[in-house]
């Protein structure tokens, strides 16, 4: 049973790996649930947790598949296609990741087929059940790292490797932690006896050095790093 | 919801206990006594009127819903044994959508075709599959709450009545996807010949929800609590971080076993802590699938702790409007009794409009509500300025009026409807190119991305006493400082492929066909 909140201070699952997912350079978010989802993550993310912005694809840009009753009736794996089928054409991004959010998982949508299908077409798409009732933004990040760690090699079609000497930060939640960036870059400047072949995932740009090219755009050579 | 016409009896229980035979017999003395009787069976395996079919099967009310946009009553009744109208509810395909959810969209229709005012019974049955779920019943029978009679064949549940609200799409034609000229819209809101449209590609929008919430959020002395999984209070965090909120935080066995425990729990947690004198239980899309009972724990709890306990019917799906949130909230609350102190308010005389040139020449974008928008369009022509286009967030029948004003103040104007999808106006404005954004700051982010002199201003901002001189101040100032936005544009990656760039902005606006 669930244990009530007051003035719970984080959202659910489902945005924490929304957080996630839009702290990764070109992965593009494809929330599978109610239209409000999506604005309750980037509300909560505002105000007092450091306006935290918008991001490349953030706030009221997340792609999402706003279902009304109609799919939660009859299912919204149709809805969904469609949705798949067009984020891919209006949001440039590496990486598509469909969220599932309560209302999709309660219907019981077969997700994982959609998005099987897309990927037949070549679109680099996969998809993380993080139904809010799962639990906390922890359990979405959490949900988001081993998904995509689990299903990148299939999304893209080509093997990942790691890449010597490359360090994994991991643990912060972006947007959660209002400082995720700085304490990422201070715990950066710590280790940074191994800067040369380190890339940070996250927010790359302000970490990435010069000669390596983004881990997603080139398939030969990826390797997963968070920040 | 009409005022009951006959008696209505809902026989129900788990699959295989004889309810259908139960409840064909029933109608069959009934009808044979020489009553008036509908049967409808509320059962996926739609086979509740076979018996009185004589072994024929009945199009079930959501196979045809499925299939086509006007139902007629004819298409989904059959006279059975002794005149007994029949009717199956239907359910999905196992596996597929939602069953308690389908049955309540297949009672909703009968309620529009007015079954009951034009056969007028004198009994309907209901063969209600309910195993698990009390709620599905309530859902069903909330139909006939004046006078329920309830003959559950296992278990003994208590009723309630089933709220509902009519969405504003249905209420005031609200469509919330269109862009073009306004007297088309005009011509069809006053012909009562709305269309709704749809979008194939969309992006995440206000729900009833959260609206729902802005309104409850401004109540001396409410506590709200958030009947759901904790992602739809996340927005406290923007609205009140200090304010008695709690969410029943569901979990995934809550979702499959009901949730009025916790619901409880949480009512009485923030009784005990904050002593509110009115607590507002808002619903979300797992209660709302679920059909939990809200109202029992509410009416019990309103009992024991003395204070009004209030649901607040929102869903996030059943309507693509986020005004709908407004009037669940204004419902909740007129059945809180006085919340106004009767203080007396200051009149505040309202300032004389500011003058200014600010805008000479200029073409301006606005992304407002409606009634917002009308007021500045003045501003901007009183400035010297022109307006270049509106995006608005939802246009209803209550908004003839500023649609007129709009169509008058600058004729030919282009207004785009949407709540939210920065994407159609990343294409518009990529097209119109203005020389000002001016917006909610959750639209006027996007514009400053692109490169576009933006201001942002929330509706309050604007209308409050000083609002339109705060605006041009603010205007003056991102027209000075140029470089701000171009840095930005320069510096950040538009999210949007270049092939959108080159569509027509409404390319994913299409007329629903159901």
């Amino acid at each position: 049973m669930g244990l009530p909140l007051e003035a719970s201070r984080s959202g659910c699952a489902l945005h924490g790996a929304l957080y996630a997912a839009l702290a990764v350079k070109g992965v593009v978010p494809i929330i599978h649930s109610t239209s409000g989802c999506g604005i309750q993550s980037c509300l909560g993310g505002t105000t007092c947790s450091g306006w935290s912005g918008t991001g490349l694809i953030g706030g009221s840009a997340i792609p999402s598949s706003n279902i009304s009753e109609k799919q939660v009736v009859f299912g919204g794996t149709s809805r969904l296609r469609e949705q798949i089928k067009n984020t891919v054409k209006v949001v440039s991004g590496d990486l598509y990741v469909v969220l599932s959010g309560c209302s999709t998982e309660m219907v019981g949508d077969d997700i994982p087929a959609m998005v099987r299908e897309a990927r037949e077409q070549g679109f680099p798409v996969i998809n993380i059940a993080t139904p809010g009732f799962r639990g906390s933004v922890y359990r979405g990040y959490e949900l988001f790292l081993k998904g995509i760690i689990s299903q990148l090699e299939p999304a893209v079609g080509s093997p990942v490797h790691p890449i010597p000497g490359l360090i994994n930060i991991l643990g912060i939640v972006p947007t959660q932690d209002v400082f995720w960036e700085g304490n990422l870059d201070e715990i950066a400047c710590m280790i940074s006896g191994v800067p040369s072949s380190a890339w940070c995932f996250l927010r790359g740009v302000l970490m990435r050095p010069a000669n390596l090219k983004p881990a997603l755009a080139s398939p030969g050579s990826i390797s997963i790093f968070f920040r | 919801m009409s005022e009951t016409i006959g008696k209505h009896i809902a026989i129900y229980g788990k699959g295989g206990i004889g309810k259908s035979t139960t409840t064909s017999n029933i109608s069959a003395s009934l009808a044979a006594a020489g009553y008036r009787v509908i049967q409808i069976g509320c059962d996926p395996k739609s086979d509740s009127t076979t018996i009185l079919l004589g072994g024929n099967d009945l199009p079930t009310v959501l196979d045809t819903l499925r299939e086509q946009s006007k139902v007629r009553l004819e298409d989904i009744s059959a006279v059975g044994f002794g005149g007994v109208l029949c009717i199956e509810a239907g359910g999905p395909v196992p596996g597929v959508g939602c069953a308690g959810r389908g049955i309540n969209a297949a009672v909703d229709l009968l309620q529009e075709l007015h079954l009951f005012e034009e056969y007028k019974p004198d009994f309907v049955l209901y063969d209600v599959l309910g195993d698990s779920r009390r709620g599905l019943v309530v859902g069903v029978t909330g139909y006939s709450r004046p006078n329920p009679v309830l003959l559950p064949t296992t278990g003994v549940s208590d009723m309630a009545g089933r709220q509902s609200l009519v969405i504003r799409e249905k209420r005031l034609g609200a469509i919330g996807a269109y862009l073009g000229e306004i007297p088309p819209l005009i011509e069809s809101f006053e012909q009562n010949s709305i269309a709704q449209r749809i979008r194939t590609f969309s992006q995440t929008a206000p729900d009833d929800i959260v609206e729902a919430l802005r309104v409850m959020n401004r109540i001396n002395g409410a506590g709200l609590i958030i009947h759901g999984a904790r992602g739809c209070a996340a927005v406290q965090l923007s609205l009140s971080p200090g304010g008695a909120w709690a969410t029943t935080n569901l979990d995934e066995r809550d979702t499959i076993m009901g949730s009025d425990a916790v619901l409880r729990k949480a009512i009485i947690a923030l009784y005990s802590r904050h002593h509110p004198r009115v607590i507002f239980v808002v619903a979300t899309p797992v209660v709302a699938i679920n059909n939990d009972d809200i109202r029992s724990v509410a009416t019990e709890l309103s009992d024991e702790l003395d204070i009004p306990v209030i649901p607040v019917i929102c869903d996030g799906f059943r309507s693509r409007i986020a005004a709908t949130g407004y009037d669940a909230a204004k419902q909740a609350i007129l059945k809180s009794g006085p919340l106004v102190d009767g203080e007396q308010r200051q009149e505040i005389e309202q300032t004389a409009s500011p003058v200014s040139t600010v805008l000479n020449g200029k073409r301006v974008y606005l992304g407002l509500p409606i009634s917002a928008a009308v007021t500045v369009v003045s501003l901007v022509h009183s400035a010297g300025g022109t307006i270049a286009g509106i995006s608005v967030d939802h246009i209803d029948a209550g908004h003839l009026d500023d649609l007129k004003a709009l169509q008058q103040l600058q004729p030919g104007i282009v207004l785009h409807v949407a709540g939210g999808q920065p994407f159609e106006e990343a294409g518009l404005l990529h097209r119109i190119k203005p020389e000002l954004y001016l917006g909610t700051p959750e639209r006027a982010v996007w514009a400053a991305r692109a490169g576009i002199p933006a201001v942002a201003a929330t509706t309050e901002e604007i209308l409050k006493c000083g609002g339109l001189q705060h605006l041009l101040r603010q205007t003056h100032k991102a027209l000075a400082n140029p470089a701000f936005v171009r840095r930005l544009a320069r510096d950040v990656t538009p999210p949007y492929t270049d092939a959108w760039y080159r569509r027509s902005p409404d390319w994913h606006i299409k007329l629903e066909v159901k």
